[in-house]
Parts: structure tokens; C-alpha cells; sequence
């Protein structure tokens, strides 16, 4: 049996849970902000994990297999905000669901699509770029620092033009709106303050123009690649993320090697499925990041790619396709 | 911008985050399927069949933005 853990609202689930129907395999999927509505027990030293779920009994550490963690959702998550309990309740029964979800850890012999410590290992991008230039997939020749000088040398040693990004989660959460820091061209910072450089280090990369942005979704050994396609876009774009209109997806071949260093990659961090950027110049391939838990609906649909069948078929498996 | 932002604060551009994000009152899970569906054209079809590109809680950034979530939880 597989056990997906996710939010009624994360969309990607439903084309797998749509397949897993289909093919008649028993599946359970858990949307985690709805615990609350469920009653559960861990028991000792008989080792039972039981969910009971619309009057239905599951024992998680037996005949479950593979467990496919996407985006649990969190208590309350979709509760009118005004009538929760207070912050203090609030933070205090997440944190008793989160442990108790973690827990799930312990079930010997289940296989994970991602376990969430590989997960929160591989979202590090010093991580990244290190384990990416060990495999041998080239990596734009990179300076992380919050250091002004130094920032001002490897802007120097770019030629005078270089990308800024976030070394960590780029989202903004502010009183009346969020934001987000996407990658960002920079051609000058003499005139930045020091001090804004010193707050937080800042990933900065060398420019590469005229390229072209790839996205593999690898799964095991299986490697969808999409080129992401500019239709009415002129000019270089450093982050196709931005673009909200005329961007495609098209899929694609890429080299052999390339493929198999990525793949390789992903094998490294622990991980069954990751998401990898990658963009070619003139003269090579360079990984930019990867992302353990990459949306990939978006490619399923648009461009075809069956990607829920490869999940599936590693799910039922209850391991990686042969 | 004030003296207490990172440099690349400079660069943020606004998005709706995920705990800002209005869920889509057009679409209602199934618990007998496990799946969301859509109401269009007189009937409920699965919402990832429908015309409609449907917006999950990450919102407007959907495409390619993987990282809205952070650590999914903490």
C-alpha cells in the first residue's frame, strides 16, 4: 500500500492519485491539515502508527511500502483565519503534527519519495554546487559572500557583470504583502552601503548569456527534460520564472552524460525525484540548482510528460524502476 | 528600502505568497476519489481536466517556483 502525504489542494497529487485508481493499487493519501478531523495512536511495544480516517483503521508500519511526502499541509492551513485558536495554540498543535509526522521516519523498510531529511539536505545550495562540481556537471564560477570587496572583485572578474540571488528561501513575508527575490542581473554595487552586504550572505554567480534553460525532472533513472522556450520574448532572460505569458515548454534530448551526471546527483543526495535546472551556453552545460520537491504538474500537462506514471511506477514498486 | 535590508532586498519583487493566497472557491475535494474537482459547463469534472489553469495555494509564481515552501513545514 502507498501512503501519500500532501494538501487537498496540492493539485500534482490528483493526476497520481488518478493513476493509482486506474491501476487498482490500494493507496492512502493523508491530507495532513486535516488530522485534526482524524483520530490517531502510536503504540508501544507492539509497534502500531494508527490512523483512523472516516471510519476506516490504517496501521502505517504495516503492509504500507512506499510513502510519497509532497507538501504536507499544516493544521488550519484553510480554516477561516478568524475563527482560529490563538498564535501560541496554533504553533503548539502544529508542532505536536509535525513530530508526530516525522515519526513516520521510524517505520523500518518503507520507501520514501523524499524522505524529509534528504529533502531539507539537498535545499542547501552550497550543498548543490559542491556535490554538482564533485559529479562533474560544471557550475558557473560562483562567490558567496557578505563581504563588499569581495563582491566587488568577482564582479570585476566577470567582466563586469555578474548574478545575484538568494543563498536560501527568497520569499518575503511582510505585514500587507510578500515578495520575492528572483535572480538578478548586477552591473554596479559601488554605491551599495556595506553594511547591506554584511546582513546576509548573497549567492553571486558569473552572467552567462545567451543561453538556453532547461528543466529535468528526474525520477530514479528516468530524466524528463523540458527546454524552456521563449515564443515572444526578446532577449536574454536570466530567470524564466519571472515570465508570466509566452514562455513554452518543450521536451527535449539532452546529452547522455549530461543526463547521467544529474541523475548521479540526485542519487547522491539520498533522493528518488528531483527537479534540476541546468542552462546551456556556447560552450557547455552548467547546473544551477536542483529541488528536491520541484513542481512538475505544469509539465505533465503542458507538455506531456508522464511523470505521475514514473512516480507511480516507483511507488507501487515500492522502489526505484528497474 | 531602509538601512536594516540586505542588498538583495533591492531586488524583491511582490508576489502572493502562499499564507496569502485565496483558495479557489471553484473546485471541491472529492473524498470518495481523492481528487479536487471543477464544476464547468453544467458538470463536475476533475479539476486537473478542466480548462481552467488552476492555481494551487503557491499562487502566482506556480510555474518553475519551487521554493515558496521552504522547508514544506518549519
Amino acid at each position: 500500500m502507498i501512503l501519500i502525504l500532501s494538501n487537498k489542494y496540492d493539485l500534482s497529487v490528483d493526476y497520481v492519485v488518478r493513476l493509482l485508481s486506474k491501476k487498482g493499487k490500494k493507496f492512502l493519501r493523508i491530507n495532513t491539515e486535516s488530522l485534526l478531523n482524524s483520530k490517531v495512536s502510536v503504540s508501544f511495544p507492539r509497534f502500531n502508527y494508527k490512523i483512523e480516517r472516516r471510519c476506516s483503521c490504517f496501521d502505517l508500519a504495516d503492509k504500507f511500502k512506499s510513502v510519497w511526502f509532497r507538501r504536507p499541509g499544516k493544521p488550519f492551513e484553510f480554516d477561516d483565519q478568524e475563527k482560529l485558536p490563538g498564535p501560541s495554540v496554533v504553533a503548539f498543535v502544529e508542532n505536536q503534527w509535525h513530530a508526530f509526522i516525522e515519526g513516520l521516519k521510524s517505520i523500518s523498510n518503507l520507501f520514501w519519495v523524499n524522505n524529509p531529511d534528504d529533502n531539507h539536505t539537498t535545499e542547501n545550495k552550497i550543498l548543490q554546487l559542491n556535490m554538482a562540481q564533485r559529479i562533474g556537471l560544471r557550475i558557473p564560477k560562483t562567490c558567496i559572500t557578505n563581504d563588499k570587496g569581495e563582491a566587488l572583485q568577482f564582479l570585476k572578474d566577470c567582466d563586469g557583470e555578474i548574478v545575484a540571488k538568494a543563498l536560501y528561501l527568497p520569499l518575503i513575508e511582510e505585514d500587507k504583502a510578500d515578495y520575492f527575490i528572483f535572480a538578478n542581473v548586477v552591473d554596479t554595487i559601488e554605491n551599495v552601503p556595506e553594511h547591506e552586504f554584511r546582513l546576509a550572505p548573497t549567492i553571486f554567480q558569473e552572467h552567462l548569456r545567451d543561453k538556453k534553460d532547461y528543466r529535468l525532472t528526474i525520477i530514479g533513472d528516468r530524466c524528463f527534460s523540458v527546454e524552456v522556450v521563449r515564443e515572444s520574448v526578446k532577449g536574454t532572460i536570466t530567470d524564466w520564472r519571472i515570465i508570466k505569458e509566452g514562455i513554452r515548454f518543450r521536451p527535449c534530448e539532452l546529452p547522455s552524460d549530461v543526463v547521467a551526471k544529474c541523475v548521479e546527483l540526485v542519487k547522491a543526495f539520498g533522493l528518488t525525484f528531483g527537479a534540476i535546472d541546468l542552462v546551456q551556453t556556447l560552450d557547455d552545460y552548467y547546473f544551477l540548482e536542483i529541488n528536491p520537491n520541484g513542481e512538475w504538474a505544469w509539465l505533465q500537462k503542458e507538455a506531456k510528460l508522464p511523470i505521475a506514471e514514473s512516480l507511480v511506477n516507483v511507488l507501487t514498486q515500492g522502489g526505484l524502476e528497474a | 528600502m531602509n538601512n536594516h535590508e540586505p542588498f538583495l532586498f533591492r531586488f524583491k519583487k511582490q508576489v502572493v505568497g502562499p499564507s496569502r493566497a485565496v483558495l479557489d472557491e471553484k473546485i471541491s475535494y472529492d473524498y470518495e476519489k481523492d481528487m479536487m474537482l471543477s464544476f464547468e459547463d453544467g458538470k463536475w469534472i476533475y479539476a486537473i481536466d478542466g480548462a481552467e489553469e488552476r492555481k494551487t495555494k503557491k499562487c502566482d509564481v506556480e510555474k518553475g517556483e519551487d521554493q515558496k515552501d521552504g522547508r514544506i513545514w518549519h
